[in-house]
């Protein structure tokens, strides 16, 4: 139990193991809920522009067939799934009822991944029409050229966005010895939450599985480029008059020393509405409506993320507000601050089922436990200002980033905007 | 429901025990939204949400400090506020809602800048959103007469505003008789009830004030056509319908299962209410949309929202899709009612929109009795209302992806 000046974070009662068929069960209670959550996530990194293709069009068509539709509107269960550049998820909100009835479904699906020929043509339609949205899109632009700044032409991302000529080679065949072959071998979560014991909702789910085999094998990943230097650039593709901006900073990974130090001194930079780039950037300036912070993990390198979409007549206003964001070290009401905003802000998502299941679920994929989840509560609460300080100061530098101008008019800004 | 109360000021309130969690939600709603905004203001009621936040900075701190998280959002008919914290923050929460009452005069400064963050809000929310802004912006002026103007605002449609008519339209509408304040979580009522009567007891209500009385309205006769340049990323058409009123909440629900329904069986976007169901009073809209084929003619829309409308009325649809359609919102409404911001959000919403404390619970209860036969009934009503027919010619202005 971590607590903190009124801030206690209870642990969360789990219960973990194997399933049967190999999968990696976690059950979890939450208290009070009158429902169900499910995620179940299939490591699914694309090494090839087919892989890509495949895995959109899968995630677009595993659960389009109108027997499952129907099986699943019968329990009252919405259900999505989808394929994101390293995995395929698949969520479930259901009834207390209907929640193992909602498991075997999925489970049956996943077993045995048979989409039709119009799913797939539908799917494959979809896919295509995002795709195009996808590249069009400044944020997408950003982070490719952030991506291609750091890694060059060997950037994992270059096969997030499926090319037009892979999806045409996409078959009813082809796919389902796609699906088959990685639902089959690939590692898989299953993360399940409701108001029950936890282990009466293990033993429940892994009898929900039954019928579901992988071998649970590590996909093979292909080890990163050696990063390029810290650099900026400069992308046309914006609306008229519109801008993004995208700042990348190298940080610890989840598993090593200096992880929740980072954290803390990153939330100061750009975590929440009293951040320093919020309150500079928007209470202050009025520039932006929102400053997006976030981590990005690819193939286990972290990288803090600044991103922000604007007005290009206030670019150079706002990298010149950013600059000095970034100049001075956090003080020590500033760690104090954010180091309440971020336990606090874990006991308020263990409010929500579904924020704790995905949460459940996002850390379990990262190869993480509830042990490391302690661990690095414990870690927030109690590492020294110094510390966030020293983290600051060594590592959330405007020197020592990559970022990333996507405008309509691809000029070289002054004042030490992105060139 | 664990209780309610009314203050001397006028200030409704409602308390809901939930699981000991630590957690506690606090919603404040103002019965004022886009509809109140005075002739010639588009937009005055939300720039005055964004103008209240700027002017408690102090709110952002302490919420943030805490690891909670604020958000506020102007609707048709009213404007919410609503904050989930650590149980602990909430005494300061509460301190801070009340002083949202008593809001002075802003500058001309930080008018500007609030003019500008809400410009940015629209470009980047709703502008670079497929069918973000329809039942908004175009719907209402296509099938009422007399429609109000673009309630989300602008930088030009907001330019000739002063401090003074925020101020006024504050003093006016975010008032403790206009206002209701729930808390869901983990609070005792008597507790909660206590903090409340200590932060808000001194907030003067001012002079009784009349029920806020719903502005006239008329539908549009036919099916008005319109034609927008933007608003998707590619060609696309949205088919809009009158949603029957609230207080007739059977008929209300079937309409919505009935374009949902029809939406799910013909592959077609739905929205339903102007936001979301309930969110409004009447009148409520809705449409069927999707992107046009390379020169499809933008009335094939049209006539695919009401073929599947038809499909419905006349039970040619599996019965088991529209009973998914109960069952999946009927399942959304018990997830809620157990999490602390999502209850406090709705039984504000129910109690200043509806008088109804008990709405959502009233609506599960609804949803449980209709049958195959009311929907339908419903469905049939729908493609007899008035309708209208947007036609999007996409951000590309070229052809679909």
């Amino acid at each position: 139990m971590t607590a903190l000046a009124g801030l206690t974070t209870r642990p969360l009662e789990t219960v973990s193991g194997d399933a049967p068929g190999g999968q990696a069960l976690t059950a979890v209670r939450v208290p009070g809920a009158r429902t169900a959550e499910m995620r179940v996530v299939v490591a699914l990194p694309r090494a090839s522009d087919a892989e890509a293709a495949h895995a959109d069009v899968l995630g677009h068509c595993l659960l389009a067939a109108p027997d499952v539709q129907e099986r699943l509107g019968t329990l009252g269960t919405d259900a999505s799934a989808g394929a994101d550049p390293r995995r395929l998820t698949v969520a479930a909100s259901a009834t207390l009822e209907g929640w193992t009835g909602t498991l075997a479904a999925l489970t049956a699906v996943l077993a045995d991944p048979d989409p039709s020929p119009d799913a797939v043509g539908l799917a494959c339609g979809a896919t295509a029409r995002g795709a195009l949205l996808a590249l069009m899109h400044p944020g997408h632009l950003a982070r490719s050229a952030v991506h291609h700044l750091i890694w060059g032409h060997g950037a994992p991302s270059r096969f997030d966005v499926p090319s037009s000529a892979a999806l045409g080679e996409v078959s009813a065949g082809s796919l389902r010895r796609f699906a088959h072959h990685r639902l089959g071998t690939a590692p898989a979560h299953v993360v399940v939450g409701g108001p029950d014991p936890a282990a009466e909702t293990w033993d429940r789910a892994a009898a929900a599985l039954t019928g579901w085999t992988t071998s649970a094998t590590p996909p093979a990943v292909a080890p990163l480029p050696r990063r390029g230097p810290f650099a900026r650039t400069l992308v046309g593709g914006g609306a008229p008059g519109r801008s993004r901006l995208r700042l990348a900073m190298p940080s610890p990974a989840r598993h090593e020393p200096g992880y929740a130090a980072a954290r803390l001194s990153a939330a100061v930079l750009a975590g929440g509405p009293a951040s320093r780039l919020y309150r500079r950037l928007r209470d202050e300036l009025g520039l932006v409506y929102s400053v997006n912070h976030a981590t990005e993990t690819v193939a286990g390198e972290v990288l803090d993320i600044v991103d922000v979409d604007l007005r290009t007549a206030d670019v150079e206003e706002a990298v010149a507000a950013l600059a000095d964001a970034l100049t001075a070290p956090p003080t020590e009401e500033e760690v104090e601050r954010v180091r309440r905003r971020v336990l606090g802000s874990q006991l308020v998502a263990r409010s929500s089922l579904a924020a704790t299941v995905g949460a459940l679920a996002d850390l379990r994929a990262e190869g993480l436990d509830q042990a490391w989840s302690d661990r690095y509560t414990a870690a927030l609460a109690h590492v020294p200002v110094v510390e966030v300080q020293a983290d600051a100061v060594s590592r959330v530098r405007p020197e020592r980033s990559w970022s990333a101008l996507v405008t309509d008019h691809p000029q070289p800004t002054p004042n030490g905007g992105p060139e | 429901m664990s209780a309610t109360h009314t203050l001397p000021n006028g200030l409704r309130v409602a308390v809901d025990q939930l699981a000991s969690t630590g957690v506690v939600a606090v919603s404040v709603a103002y019965r004022a939204g886009m509809r109140s905004d005075p002739p010639g203001a588009s937009g005055l009621a939300h720039l005055a949400e964004h103008v209240s936040f700027g002017a408690l900075a102090r709110y952002t701190e302490v919420v943030d400090a805490a690891g909670g998280a604020t958000s506020a959002a102007t609707h048709s008919d009213h404007t919410e506020f609503a904050t989930v914290v650590p149980a602990p923050a909430v005494p300061e929460v509460l301190g801070l809602e009340a002083r949202r009452m008593r809001l002075g005069p802003i500058s001309h400064e930080e008018l500007t800048r609030q003019v500008r963050v809400l410009d940015e809000e629209v470009r980047t929310q709703i502008d670079g959103q497929d069918f973000a802004g329809h039942t908004v912006r175009d719907l209402p002026h296509l099938l009422l007469r007399d429609a109000p103007g673009d309630g989300y605002g602008s930088a030009p449609a907001l330019a000739h505003v002063t401090p003074a008519d925020v101020a006024a339209f504050t003093s006016r509408h975010y008032r403790p008789p206009t206002a209701v304040l729930t808390l869901a979580g983990d609070i005792a009522p008597d507790t909660a009830l206590a903090l409340v009567e200590d932060a808000f007891g001194d907030v003067d209500g001012g002079a009784p004030a009349p029920a806020p009385a719903d502005e006239p309205w008329t539908a549009r006769d036919g099916q008005p056509l319109g034609t927008r340049a933007e608003g998707a990323s590619a060609p696309a058409a949205v088919r809009g319908f009158l949603l029957p009123p609230v207080t007739e909440l059977a008929a209300y629900l079937a309409a919505v299962l009935a374009l949902r329904t029809a939406a799910t069986l013909r592959g077609l976007v739905c929205r339903t209410g102007v936001f979301e169901p309930l969110a409004a009073r009447t009148p409520d809209l809705a449409f069927l949309a999707r992107y046009l084929t390379a020169g499809e003619d933008p009335r094939r829309v049209a006539e695919d929202a009401d073929a599947a409308l038809s499909d419905v009325a006349a039970l040619r649809v599996p019965a088991a899709a529209v009973r998914a359609q109960a069952l999946r919102w009927r399942r959304r409404l018990e997830g809620e009612s157990a999490e602390p911001l999502p209850r406090a959000r709705g039984l504000a919403r129910g109690m200043v929109l509806h008088d109804d404390a008990e709405l959502p619970d009233r609506v599960s209860r609804t949803l449980a009795a209709l049958g195959e036969d009311e929907v339908a009934a419903a469905a049939a009503a729908l493609i007899q209302a008035p309708r209208a027919l947007l036609h999007v010619l996409g951000r590309a202005g070229g052809e679909r992806p």
